[in-house]
């Protein structure tokens, strides 16, 4: 039997199957998701994109970084964020931001959290500054090592 | 030839949740600011799912008993921790902080790759069966599709390797969705892998993601070799 590659056959024609419930043994989707028959939920998921958008997905933009960060100075024409780089290994950077990024967060205080996503895409590169509060950034920061209290630290005392 | 990965879906289990629906959308309602979309199934139900659609390509499925990730962009764009993946452990972590949350239980990473071969397709599925079948075996099941799987499994943990030959056949059968539309007459035919890891754990972060794509890559570097 000839295939139907077109786009509409194969949204017309994907029986949307859950493969993923129902839990029955350690592995219990694996073995469902081996067999040929069963439609993935990405399916699902990139029709209803397609469906609502009447476009696929996010035109090409790629999000390769999403950091939490915490407002440490501003003025009038910039914003100074520490952001963590690797909360696995306690790293953080300091980097400035245009003031217009966090126009919607406006009254600024200091030590607001903040998350900022870096998308990019050929030729062009997009930050979006998005609200931190209650996405635990607090804590990330909280739970961060804290190598300066290390800072004189002494072994000198014996075991 | 290139290899290129295809999909991937990452699970973290947990005991249920039984209160789900509360506790679920206390700990996800601040994070729907970084999603592009959200959809609630079986809303008010037991078995109540948010599912989070990211710019990136990805979706986060929220559920009482697991949080699963999925997506057909390259798995080694999320290797970073800094990658927008690290959404499902936050949300994990808020998931974990409720008192009817009890313990994380195991973890289930799939990823799917394939070689592309500049060849015909007979070509190919006759060098796959030389291979790695023998004659016999394929007098009983005359086919020119193959696939074979190695699976290793421990008392806690589960690797299966499926390695098969990869047309266009695979791509319908599998729903591969965004390969058909970046590629929609694609005659791409070659070796496909499906990889799967499966372990008891009791606890996840950022690490075990990165060290299963580490491994999961190693292991598609197979594919290379046939």
């Amino acid at each position: 039997m000839e295939l139907d590659l077109s786009i509409s056959k194969i949204f017309v024609n994907s029986p949307t199957r859950d493969s993923l419930s129902s839990p029955k043994s350690p592995i219990d989707n694996s073995s469902k998701i081996n067999n040929s028959e069963v439609n993935y939920d990405i399916t699902e998921i990139t029709r209803r994109i397609f469906d609502q958008k009447g476009f696929v997905s996010n035109d090409g933009w790629t999000a390769s970084i999403l950091v939490s960060g915490k407002i440490i100075k501003y003025n009038s024409d910039s914003v100074t964020c520490e952001c963590i780089t690797s909360l696995l290994n306690g790293a953080t950077e300091v980097r400035d931001f245009p003031i217009i990024l966090f126009d919607h967060l406006k009254p600024l205080s200091h030590e607001y959290p903040v998350k900022i996503k870096v998308s990019q895409k050929k030729g062009s590169i997009r930050y979006d500054v998005v609200d931190g509060k209650n996405l635990g950034i607090e804590r990330e920061f909280s739970d961060l090592v804290n190598w300066e209290e290390l800072n004189d630290f002494q072994l000198d005392d014996s075991l | 030839m290139s290899l290129r990965p295809l999909r991937f879906q990452f699970e973290i289990r947990y005991t249920n949740i039984l209160n789900f629906n509360s506790v679920a959308r206390e700990a996800i309602s601040p994070f729907i600011k970084l999603a592009s979309n959200i959809v609630i199934v079986n809303q008010g139900q037991l078995e109540e799912q948010i599912k989070l659609d990211f710019d990136s390509n990805w979706s986060l499925d929220v559920r009482w008993d697991r949080v699963i990730a999925i997506s057909e962009s390259d798995i080694n764009v999320f290797q970073e921790e800094t990658s927008s993946l690290n959404i499902l452990f936050s949300i994990l972590e808020q998931l974990s902080l409720a008192k009817s949350f009890g313990t994380i239980k195991d973890y289930l990473l799939f990823a799917t790759f394939v070689k592309i071969v500049d060849q015909p397709i007979e070509t190919i599925t006759e060098s796959f069966r030389t291979k790695f079948l023998k004659d016999n075996v394929f007098d009983i099941f005359k086919s020119d599709d193959y696939r074979i799987t190695f699976e290793k499994t421990n008392d806690d943990k589960v690797t299966t390797v499926s390695i098969g030959t990869f047309s266009e056949k695979d791509l319908i059968l599998k729903n591969i969705y965004t390969y058909i539309h970046q590629s929609p007459d694609s005659t791409d035919v070659g070796y496909i892998m499906d990889i799967k890891f499966y372990e008891k754990i009791s606890k996840a972060n950022y690490n075990l993601f990165k060290g299963l794509v580490r491994q999961a890559n190693k292991s598609s570097e197979i594919l290379n070799k046939i």
